[in-house]
């Protein structure tokens, strides 16, 4: 009973106590708010990875790959329910501009200040198949409040060109030659897509606008010859944006029909002897598997292509089948590197406060020796001795902690209302959406890590309440009455 | 006959100053019977408050043994002892020790808190109170209840000292110098005190003093010299 009444009663007469409760609920307060933004984060980006990617994908193939020798050994399992061929590679993009006469300059996309693009190409109707094609499209068309202009993406066809008339006016924009009625022009560029992102703040960019796309191939004429690089050139019109929502692929993709990029490297469907060239093929497989059993299959599926491909393997060609998750793992990875590494900042933070809490009530029991004598004479015991401080530990805890946990979910709860509110007032985002491209700061209370955070706080609070308390306990009475 | 309520038998008590043995008390013969008021006499360092240590069981002796109403009690485990403290001995100091965040009251009501859990202490606390209100009117502090330590004069606070010693009904108050902080006056009120409760309580005290004209008024006198009894 007297280490309650003496607990409280040193807690009330000494506000230097006040500045653990503080550290403790401060230290809570942004594990909550700093986990909870980050977690909500995670999640968003983790949704926007999951819809940039296919179930499965298979790379590292050989160069000169068919995609219907692939497609058919991947068939062969009940569980690939659908795929597609991408054909990567890559280019520079140059603009044309109007006038009398016609020049070409390197388009400079503005928010990564460069043309270089990797090219995908794609097979768009079997693409909807293993991907969420479609809705990347309509991400793409959505107007936002920031964005209020009406790109005017319009229906694609199946080599995602424009619309003949969208192609024939942007021609006539820049002097190239048309037939005089529109409806005698027949569309002769293929479509391309771009990142939303990459050409928001992209001037002069209109739907059916030529884009020249310059690269380069290394061929070898014939067998013993040295290998050589050549350039190759495409006009494709822009057809419109999309958005998957993942940055990385977002703004370093082009999406482009496979068959002219097929053409472009020297596989045209028309010509003898070309295949249905890929460089690596999406695969979705059937409803409802976890990723450990995409993992499984994974490790199927990466058999069959090898038993496909035959062998020998030509030399660095490493065939391997990727769940979404390793597609994205380095990028995945890092986001869950830096919400560890900030997460461990914050328990210093925790650490910091511990130490002030200690530091008070060692102080604590220094200037109360004398007390601690007169109540070892009164007939108090060393555990109800050393109980006062740890119950002055508890109370700088359960205080800091029931503050820091409320203080938490109500900063959470009132996340973006805060952060419109400080952009009003004084021009300042805590989360610039802008930035992360977000209608509004995402967060995401975990209970376990609430709860985990709240016990972690107190039990610590406790440990270091325990330490000068148990100097307290074990301190001789004669000392303790005769300390100066 | 019954047995004193303490006693000390052959009770020595040293201290190491690194490898060298510094001996205070050298076989120490004592017992104090119930109501009996017995004034312990010596000049500094002679062991006076050490001895009220080991008598009240703050410290061990070195040999020796110790007795409470007959029974040995220095070898007890810790808790027994902080247990037995409790119950048998009231202390009253030189310098009062009063706990300066607490009033005068909440001192007195500290003693009976000692061995009590909340539970315990709530259902008995309106009687614990009254009592505690009594002993403190008894030694004329009625009307400085609810006031701090440093709300009080000397006297005042050895007062409350004193009736924080009183609350337990100890069998024996072990007073170490409590006049020697105190004006000759206030000495003297705060005397008169001690030796009132000694006739009406029939309490025990072994009081410390300096004082040849106080330990006069004693039932007895022990003399300490060098660590030895020598009368």
């Amino acid at each position: 009973m007297f280490s309650w009444v003496l607990a409280l009663r040193y807690l009330q007469r000494r506000w230097v106590n006040v500045l653990g409760t503080i550290g403790v609920m401060v230290a809570v307060w942004s594990l909550i708010v700093v986990r909870g933004v980050f977690s909500g984060f995670i999640e968003d980006i983790r949704a926007d990875v999951r819809r940039s990617s296919p179930d499965l994908m298979v790379t590292g193939l050989p160069l000169q790959t068919s995609f219907s020798s692939i497609d058919a050994a991947l068939r062969g399992d009940d569980e690939v329910a659908a795929t597609a061929p991408r054909l990567r590679h890559y280019g520079t993009f140059f603009q044309r501009s109007g006038g009398a006469t016609l020049q070409s300059v390197e388009l400079e996309f503005s928010n990564v200040d460069s043309s270089f693009v990797q090219l995908v190409g794609i097979d768009p109707q079997r693409e909807r198949d293993v991907t969420s094609f479609d809705d990347w499209l309509a991400r793409g068309r959505k107007r936002t409040a920031r964005d209020p202009a009406d790109h005017g993406a319009p229906e694609l066809g199946s080599n995602l060109e424009v619309p003949a008339k969208l192609e024939y006016f942007a021609r006539r924009r820049l002097d190239l030659s048309v037939p005089a009625d529109p409806e005698d022009f027949r569309s002769l560029w293929p479509g391309l897509l771009l990142g939303k992102e990459r050409t928001r703040y992209q001037r002069g960019l209109d739907i059916g606008s030529p884009l020249d796309l310059l690269s380069v191939d290394y061929v070898a004429r014939a067998a013993g010859e040295p290998v050589r690089a050549i350039t190759l050139q495409r006009t494709f019109a822009f057809a419109g944006t999309f958005q998957t929502g993942a940055r990385l692929f977002d703004d370093s993709m082009a999406i482009v029909p496979i068959e002219p990029l097929r053409t472009m490297l020297g596989h045209d469907a028309l010509d003898e002897g070309s295949i249905d060239l890929c460089t690596d093929v999406a695969v979705r497989a059937t409803k409802g598997l976890t990723i450990e059993q995409l993992q499984t299959l994974a490790d199927r599926l990466v058999d069959r292509v090898k038993q496909a491909l035959g062998t020998p393997m030509p030399t660095g060609c490493k065939p391997e089948v990727l769940t979404w998750e390793q597609q994205n793992a380095v990028f995945l990875d890092a986001v869950d590197t830096e919400r560890a590494m900030t997460t461990l900042v914050l328990f210093a933070v925790m650490l910091i406060a511990a130490f002030l809490i200690f530091a008070t009530l060692h102080m604590m029991v220094t200037q109360k020796t004398k007390d601690i004598g007169i109540l070892t004479a009164l007939g108090g015991s060393q555990r109800g001795v050393g109980q006062i401080f740890t119950r002055c530990g508890m109370v700088i805890g359960a205080f800091g902690v029931v503050g820091g946990v409320g203080l938490g979910l109500a900063t959470l709860w009132n996340l973006n209302p805060i952060n419109d509110w400080l952009f009003e007032s004084i021009g300042f985002e805590l989360f610039p959406r802008t930035l992360f491209d977000l209608p509004k700061v995402p967060y995401r209370i975990e209970t376990p890590w609430l709860v985990g955070v709240a016990a972690a706080a107190f039990v610590l609070t406790l440990f270091v309440a325990w330490v000068p308390a148990r100097m307290a306990a074990r301190m001789h009475p004669v000392k303790a009455l005769s300390y100066e | 006959m019954n047995a004193p309520v303490l006693s000390a038998e052959a009770v020595t008590k040293s201290y190491w100053l690194g490898k060298r043995e510094i001996p205070i008390l050298k076989g120490v013969d004592l017992a104090v019977q119930r109501g009996e008021m017995v004034a312990l006499l010596g000049a500094s360092g002679a062991g006076k408050s050490t001895l009220l240590h080991v008598l009240g069981l703050l410290d061990a002796p070195t040999t020796g043994r110790v007795l409470y109403d007959g029974n040995q009690v220095h070898d007890l485990k810790v808790t027994e002892r902080a247990r037995l403290r409790h119950q048998h001995v009231g202390f009253v100091f030189q310098f009062y020790h009063l706990i300066p965040e607490l009033t005068a009251l909440q001192n007195v009501l500290l003693t009976r808190m000692m061995q009590c859990s909340v539970a315990q202490y709530w259902r008995q606390r309106k009687a614990t109170r009254q009592e505690a209100e009594s002993i403190l009117g008894d030694v004329g502090l009625s009307s400085r209840l609810l006031h701090r330590p440093s709300e009080l004069s000397g006297g005042e606070r050895q007062r409350v000292a004193i009736a924080r010693a009183l609350l337990q009904n100890p069998r024996v108050v072990l007073a170490d110098e409590p006049t020697g902080n105190l004006d000759s006056e206030t000495a003297d009120g705060v005397m008169d005190l001690l030796f009132r409760i000694n006739r009406e309580r029939q309490l025990a005290f072994l009081l410390v003093t300096h004082n040849e004209e106080l330990a006069k008024r004693c039932h007895r006198v022990v003399r300490l010299r060098d660590g030895v009894v020598v009368n």
